[in-house]
């Protein structure tokens, strides 16, 4: 169980993340999304270590993280930024870390990289990005963490990849009910792995829920007006954007629909439909919400 | 005891200073060989006391001093970048013991050159066909006394390297952090006494820095030796010396944020201690260099470009700041 | 098997609970027979663990299919399409409300019957298929 307590982290003497408070449970599986510099490395980097904490504490299990070297025995981090050891064989920093972690787990390792096909005796140097990131992960894995923490662990993997670190991810998460945060831009592929969501933006929490409950508090209708689209549409208090294209408007509503759908129903309308929405779409109202602090924007396209 | 050496942090820690041991040993040796060829084999000449073998005399080792900042370099480069610091603090040792293993590999380092260099003049000193007057005891108090300057000295970068967050920086400026304060008090009692014509014998304070002590005094051309000089304080105070500021050392990077890696320094009252410290050695530099000249308009011109160096060292400091990235707010609203 | 939309606003465990009832009118899945494992099928589709038990818990509520202990879930024997009372009103009412809409639409009983004839025939051809 992770507890993540009134956490504050100044750089420089800028607030970087302020106000953050949550608790993951194990076994779930928590997308960290943000825009670029909203926080999210340097949180997941404070999550296990790395940087002290301005004020605040993150403890697993009971244990603050930053003053006990034994918890992270539990904890992986892992990166894009695994530059490690640049001249060592990969096969050198497996028995290194093997020396390590007291959970340590070899033969996982040689599982993994039967999927992923490493050279263990290719430098580490020579390695590719999307190489770089395997090992990193399978490096991760083999330490056989209870909070595994991801940070944009896509980047540099072709599609097939992708599919296979999903893949090891569920399993994972299926066997050992690891605690996963995993931060990435590509929420097409959070959208159906996590279970939860932080939203994160200018380095403070604006959502912690549940996936389901995010995706069912935003809404996408599509109405089609019998004459034209009237002004009034902007009066109706839970809609947050709206889009015209000629006799057709595209409502993006937040809450209950239950008062919307009757204000529209009132109108002079021929049909309203609910359209899926996309957990990047909701992400994109939300940020734009937040930023302009204009509840209704109204675009029309020809 | 042996299970340190099975350390994985320990082990990595040793790797890493192979090669400037092996660099330290042959910067040690080079003069050594030399002092050794240029012996005159004529049997009666022979002897091992201070006057025949140059590189006995002083009380430091030029040579393993010059590759100290390689040793600091090769040991703290990576941990000051930003990648690597990040996997070696995630993992489930605390600061301590990273700081702790990585001093004493450097110390087995320094002592295991030094050794090799003493192995060498012994079997010199014991093989057949040179025969030798004189004792053996001096090589020994050389080698205690090289081996401990220069672990007093490594102490010294070593903090240093906590204190900056530059390895390179450290390396080579590492000396400037100790032996400055002498530097600049000195230079402050020598102006004094030229522009002022006040005299306090500064003589006392150098003493605090051997090598200042040594070059001002010109003990080295003098061929004051070790044996002569009370070798057993010097001992004592390298020691508890470099104890000391291992700790200090300890507690620094303890204290460290690793989120500054790579600005010149990682705590705010270090870099206003680098700006004051700077702009006054360089300040003291530029007047000093001037003292150099006799007299006439040549010197009156030094001396006020030699005052211009206090501003342009202030000026110069906030540059590298500013470069490597700084915590100091320079703007003023 | 499965083909899940995680954009789609129902959310994944619904989806999954409907694909299981899907494949089992299909033919897909008989009674009796094995499905995959909560951790295959989280393996195979890349969704949630959690996600996939829930749907499966849910089925199992309504005794559509079952576990038994180490040996997996199966679909249920002599499975009783029809459902309790209560869940047979919401559907007829849901019914009621389609063919309110479908009025409006001018799509009166013989159209709508022939609309769900065509239905089913989909249905039909794609058990045909699997």
């Amino acid at each position: 169980m992770l507890e993540v307590n009134q956490l504050r982290k100044d750089i420089v003497g800028r607030p970087i993340l302020s106000d953050i408070h949550f608790a993951v449970k194990p076994g779930c599986i928590t997308g960290l999304i943000g825009e670029n510099g909203a926080g999210k490395t340097t949180l997941l980097k404070t999550i296990c270590g790395i940087l002290r904490p301005t004020s605040g504490s993150v403890s697993f299990d009971g244990h603050n993280v930053f003053n006990s070297p034994e918890i992270r025995n539990e904890i992986a981090f892992v990166s894009e930024e695994a530059e490690f050891f640049k001249y060592s064989r990969v096969k050198d920093l497996l028995n290194w870390f093997g020396e390590i972690y007291i959970n340590f787990d070899t033969e996982h390792f040689h599982n993994l990289n039967q999927r992923f096909q490493i050279p263990l005796d290719m430098k580490i140097q020579k390695l590719s990005k999307g190489m770089r990131m395997k090992v990193s992960l399978m490096l991760g894995l083999s330490i056989r963490p209870k909070l595994l923490l991801l940070d944009e662990p896509t980047t540099g993997l072709d599609p097939s990849s992708r599919k296979h670190l999903f893949e090891v991810l569920m399993r994972e998460v299926a066997d050992n009910d690891t605690t996963i945060i995993i931060s990435s831009h590509l929420l097409n592929d959070l959208e159906q792995v996590c279970d939860h969501i932080i939203i994160l933006r200018d380095g403070k929490i604006t959502n912690n829920t549940s996936l389901d409950a995010l995706k069912s508090s935003i809404k996408q209708i599509q109405v089609c007006f019998n004459d034209y689209v009237p002004a009034g549409l902007s009066e109706i208090p839970q809609v947050l954007k709206i889009k015209t294209l000629g006799r057709v408007a595209y409502l993006t509503v937040e809450g209950e629909l239950e008062e919307t759908i009757q204000s529209i129903e009132s109108m002079d309308i021929l049909f309203w439909e609910l359209i899926d929405m996309k957990l990047e779409d909701i992400f994109i109202t939300t940020s734009e919400a937040g930023e302009s602090n204009v509840r209704h924007i109204q675009t029309s396209a020809v | 005891m042996l299970d340190t050496f099975k350390h994985p942090l320990f082990k990595r820690e040793l790797d890493q200073i192979k090669w400037p041991t092996l660099l330290m040993a042959i910067a040690i040796l080079l003069p050594i060989l030399i002092a050794i060829n240029s012996i005159d084999p004529n049997p009666s000449q022979y002897s091992w006391t201070m006057d025949s073998i140059d590189f006995i005399r002083a009380p430091y080792d030029l040579g393993g001093w010059l590759v100290l900042p390689i040793f600091i370099i090769s040991q703290f480069f990576y941990t000051r970048k930003e990648s690597v610091i990040g996997l070696l603090a995630s993992l489930p040792y605390d600061r301590n013991t990273h700081i702790t293993y990585k001093y004493f590999a450097g110390v087995i380092g320094i002592i295991l050159a030094y050794f090799v260099g003493f192995l060498v003049i012994a079997s010199t000193y014991f093989s057949a066909g040179h025969p030798i007057t004189g004792s053996f005891s001096p090589i020994v108090i050389w080698l205690l006394v090289v081996t401990a300057s220069s672990l007093f000295q490594y102490s010294v970068l070593f903090f240093a390297a906590t204190i900056m967050g530059n390895s390179i920086f450290a390396g080579f400026g590492g000396f400037f952090m100790f032996y400055t304060p002498v530097f600049i008090l000195g230079s402050v009692f020598m102006n004094l006494d030229t522009f002022f014509n006040f005299y306090v014998d500064f003589e006392p304070i150098l003493k605090i820095s051997m090598p200042h002590y040594i070059m001002y005094t010109g003990a080295w051309y003098n061929k004051t030796s070790i044996v002569l000089m009370d070798f057993m304080p010097m001992l004592l105070l390298y020691f508890i010396g470099s104890m000391i500021i291992f700790k200090l050392a300890q507690k620094s990077f303890n204290k460290n944020d690793f989120e500054y890696n790579g600005n010149m320094c990682m705590f705010i009252w270090a870099e206003k201690v680098f700006l004051v410290g700077f702009t006054l050695c360089f300040g003291f530099l530029g007047l000093d260099f001037a003292q150099t000249f006799q007299s006439g308009w040549l010197y009156s011109l030094a001396v006020v470009i030699g005052f211009a160096c206090f501003p342009l060292g202030f000026i110069l400091s906030k540059k590298l700041l500013q470069v490597t990235g700084h915590q100091v707010q320079f703007k003023r609203s | 098997m499965f083909k899940i939309k995680p954009s789609s606003s129902q959310p994944i465990y619904e989806q999954i609970i409907t694909q299981v009832k899907e494949s089992i009118i299909k033919g897909v899945l008989r009674e009796g027979e094995k499905l995959p494992s909560v951790r295959d099928l989280a393996e195979m589709t890349r969704v949630n663990p959690n996600t996939i038990s829930k749907a499966y818990k849910s089925l199992e509520q309504e005794r559509i299919i079952s576990t038994v202990r180490g040996r997996g879930t199966f679909v249920a024997e002599n499975l009783d399409i029809k459902t309790n009372t209560k869940d047979m009103e919401n559907l007829k009412t849901k019914l009621k409300d389609i063919i309110i809409e479908l009025h409006y639409f001018g799509v009166h009983e013989k159209d709508a019957c022939q609309i769900i004839e065509e239905i089913y025939s989909e249905l039909g051809k794609e058990a045909g298929h699997a």
